[in-house]
């Protein structure tokens, strides 16, 4: 029994800290505090932004306005005081952007290696047989740095912070920004059109498989700051891109407010693998602090074949409201959804997809796997649909929820809607605790009981894990341990 | 006032004088009807039923006789929570305007031979509101057999309210058919209490719209309730059917089937729930919903929703929707059955899933079967098949 509260303290006193909590002392430059067409006009005249953008993250605003706070998802969202927070903060010395790694501030180069981020090409070109990786920084509300962009243009891919990408290639900005999430599209989305300030662009081009995986790391640093980024993704046609994303913030009391937007556009034949690691500060084990996480992720299956895939593993954030979707428009196009969500302690997740099948043999494939410890509560949330027009559309869902604890919940909200007789939807969903038989198993064989609850969960989510990028799927093995630290015992 | 959804119609009922219940109409007329915004109505539109000119009549009952099953005495009649802003508004409804139902009073430990009664409006185009209640003591058994049924455009409009004592175990089959295209609502909201058990089956055939709703309030360990449902729509009908099971205490179990196939341009709807409140441990909870889609200009919507707040539970939920399987028509085909035989002996197939969860006395089964048959339209049943 001894040794028992023993594991026990120690192991609460591990899931106290929370490994991202660091703050970095950079010297920023902030917009006043406060939400205001005039704070708007300050983000665009800082971005050097044309007037056409202006004029849509205003439109974009009005509209936002009068729109009511949606309360249709199974969460306790606190009033949000939109007024009490800063809307654009920036690293003073990114003020002249950096020509080359080298004149990055030396603080933010130390963050992004406690983070573990490989920012210098230079390592991951030494070893000889490592994959590449090229990755876009986002620090609060600006890009930093984005590595490997020589190489990537050899390709014909660009990639680079999609405030630069407004200024060097505004007519593709111009086509595809807002075409798949339209500023009028949901509250989130519509506060995140006019606010955003930072965030990726890829563009593959015809016939082009981008030749390294490409990846964002997003930090909110600075106290008080919403982070609004907004990443676009267009593959013409036959082009292939995987877009790898990680998100972590500092450990602060207060609550810190992420809307981002991802838009993607796949074209005939192309294919996009977008894998996200989310482990934003999910606050403490009072449910003090922790970021919330309200992001609206889409993606237009427009030309026929196209193929978009989504990987999620969340495990931070105090709330998380999101539902990556696929608009399934092309002929044969596909749509898949892998996820993997932990909640423990007092955190609330309200997660899920849609797929919305348009196109002629359409097919779409939904993995969710929920883990609910603690005292958190969880809803997988998803819209399999088809229109009279998706003759043939094809669905396969299974979403399992696992209970750890007996003061958790773990809720499924699932709509099927069938438009037309020849569309085959199939749904099923399970929700049961760990077993005791497999718990003993293990701890027979001398596992302790962390070590067997973090084996028998790993197995649990095996199946999205494996959709994973390689350097990911460890991180997110990982993770997955770390998040549920605590919650027996 | 009047931008409450419904408000012609609740002021048609009240310059026809056929207000009843003064306090529930007003708490009705406050709020209205609800619209495809409130997320339990958002597939079922009751603009339809609300233009239509209806006169408040009195409910038909047609039973064999018995001294247990009879009309409601109005003491016995339950006065619905209409200061919870839960109520549903068709409560309300039912509320303000009902004095009749039935009332089905079993005494301890009873054995009955099944209860056949009919249901229907006294009037034309009328609008009936029923309010009934279903008494079960303990150790009794029952099985009850109703049928409610319009041929032009009446509303039937019903609340049960059922108590089910330790012990007891209620068995319903409720066929809702309607000759035209009118507008069937019921609501059903067992409590179970230690080792009771409640089956039931719904039928829904033809009508307009249909919205039939089945709640269990598991409330005691060792209860079961069994829940099923067969619904079978063409032209331009629409049913939706909900449920809502919440495991209140710990030890019980449910089961839910549905089967629902749709032609021409109907639409079927099946909004699901199973809760599990805190502390209800070791529970069972299943739901499998299959919809078989005849056309393509049908549509069929599945909600089938898990709430679980217990931790030592098993439940889970399955939902298909489509057409025959190619490989089953292609096993028939392949023995000399004919196309539509052959589609016709599948879909009945389908269609009798949901009678294997009950026991169900021979004579109902037989009935079933008949209402199956001539709805798939086969004559003769099936020819070289005879089934």
């Amino acid at each position: 029994m001894v040794a028992e509260a023993e594991t026990i303290e120690q192991v609460s006193a591990l899931a106290e800290t929370y490994k991202y909590g660091f703050v970095t002392d950079i010297e920023t430059e902030s917009a006043p505090k406060g939400l205001n067409e005039d704070i708007i006009r300050f983000i665009s005249a800082k971005k050097q932004e044309p007037e056409w953008l202006l004029e849509w993250r205003l439109k974009a605003y009005r509209h936002w306005l009068d729109m009511p706070t949606p309360d249709w998802a199974k969460l306790n969202i606190p009033p949000i005081d939109y007024q009490d927070a800063y809307y654009y903060s920036a690293p003073k010395s990114a003020e002249s952007r950096p020509e080359t790694i080298d004149d990055v501030d030396p603080a933010l180069i130390e963050t992004y290696n406690k983070l573990g981020i490989p920012l210098h090409e230079q390592e991951m070109l030494a070893g000889v047989q490592k994959r590449s990786v090229a990755v876009d920084v986002v620090f609060d509300s600006v890009s930093v740095a984005t590595t490997f962009r020589d190489k990537l243009a050899e390709a014909g891919v660009i990639f680079m912070p999609i405030s630069e990408a407004v200024q060097e290639h505004p007519e593709l900005v111009r086509k595809y920004l807002g075409s798949v999430v339209p500023h009028t599209d949901n509250y989130f989305a519509a506060l995140n059109s006019a606010v955003f300030t930072d965030g990726s662009f890829v563009f593959v081009p015809k016939g082009v498989t981008c030749p390294m995986e490409l990846s964002t790391y997003f930090r909110i640093n600075a106290e008080n700051t919403g982070q609004f980024e907004r990443t676009l993704i267009v593959v013409e046609d036959q082009g292939y891109v995987s877009y790898l994303e990680g998100c972590t913030a500092p450990q602060r009391d207060e609550n810190q407010l992420h809307a981002a937007v991802v838009e993607l556009v796949a074209l005939e034949e192309a294919e996009i693998k977008y894998s996200t690691v989310q482990n934003w500060y999910p606050g403490d084990e009072q449910g003090r602090g922790g970021i919330y996480n309200f992001v609206t992720k889409r993606a237009k299956c427009q030309g026929a074949r196209s193929k978009v895939s989504w990987t999620q593993v969340e495990t931070g954030s105090a709330i998380t409201w999101k539902y990556p979707s696929c608009m399934l428009i092309g002929e044969e196009s596909q749509g898949e959804f892998y996820s993997v969500a932990i909640t423990n302690n007092l955190q609330q997740a309200d997660t899920g997809t849609k797929m919305v099948h348009v196109g002629k043999n359409s097919r779409s494939r939904i993995i969710s796997k929920g883990i609910s410890a603690g005292r958190s509560n969880q809803t997988y949330r998803g819209l399999v649909k088809s229109t009279r027009t998706a003759k043939g559309a094809r669905n396969f869902t299974q979403c399992d929820s696992l209970l750890i604890g007996d003061r958790c919940g773990a809720h499924t909200v699932p709509y099927i809607e069938a438009g037309n007789a020849t569309s085959m939807f199939e749904h099923e969903a399970t929700t049961s605790k760990v077993s005791e038989d497999q718990l003993f198993y293990c701890r027979q064989r001398g596992m302790d009981e962390e070590e067997a609850l973090a084996l028998i969960v790993n197995g649990f989510v095996k199946d999205v894990l494996q959709e994973l990028p390689m350097e990911f799927a460890v991180e997110a093995q990982k993770l997955v341990a770390i998040s549920l630290e605590g919650s027996v015992g | 006032m009047t931008d409450v959804f419904g408000a012609d119609f609740l002021d048609r009922l009240h310059g026809a004088g056929a207000v009843q219940n003064a306090a529930a109409f007003a708490a009705l007329r406050e709020r209205g009807f609800p619209n495809r915004r409130v997320e339990a109505w958002r597939y079922t539109d009751l603009a339809g039923p609300l233009a239509k000119a209806l006169t408040p009549a009195g409910l038909r009952i047609n039973q064999e006789q018995s001294g247990l099953f009879g009309p409601i005495p109005p003491a016995d009649v339950a006065a619905p929570a209409q200061d919870q802003p839960g109520t549903d508004a068709l409560s309300l409804l039912n509320a303000s305007l009902a004095g009749e139902g039935f009332l089905f009073d079993v005494p301890e430990k009873a054995r009955l031979k099944p209860i056949f009664a009919r249901f229907s409006a006294m009037a034309e185009n009328a609008l009936v509101n029923a309010a009934n209640r279903i008494r079960l003591a303990e150790g009794a058994q029952a099985t009850l057999v109703e049928r409610w049924g319009n041929t032009d455009d009446s509303w039937l409009n019903s609340d049960t309210d059922i108590d089910l004592a330790p012990g007891a175990h209620l068995t319903r089959i409720i066929l809702v058919e309607d000759g035209g295209a009118g507008t069937q609502t019921h609501r059903t909201s067992p409590r179970l209490g230690e080792n009771a058990r409640y089956d039931c089956l719904v039928v829904t055939l033809g009508g307009g719209l249909h919205r039939i709703e089945q709640h269990a309030d598991m409330n005691a360990p060792g209860a079961h309730a069994g829940l099923a449902a067969l619904v079978l729509k063409t032209g331009s009908e629409h049913s939706d059917f909900v449920t809502g099971v919440r495991h209140l205490d710990a030890d019980n179990t449910s089961d839910q089937q549905v089967r629902t196939v749709v032609d021409q341009q109907a639409t079927a709807i099946f909004q699901g729930g199973i809760h599990v409140a805190p502390d209800s441990q070791r529970i069972e909870g299943d739901q499998l919903s299959r919809a078989l889609m005849l056309s393509d200009r049908a549509q069929a919507f599945t909600k089938p929703e898990l709430e679980i707040f217990a931790d030592d539970v098993k439940c889970s939920h399955g939902a298909t929707v489509g057409d025959l399987s190619e490989e089953a028509l292609f096993y028939l085909r392949a023995r000399g059955v004919s196309e539509a035989t052959a589609r016709a002996l599948l879909i009945l197939a389908f269609a009798r899933e949901p009678f294997a969860a009950l026991d169900l006395p021979e004579a109902v089964e037989a009935m079933l079967d008949e209402k199956v048959k001539a709805w798939l339209g086969v004559p003769g049943a099936f020819g070289e098949l005879d089934l």
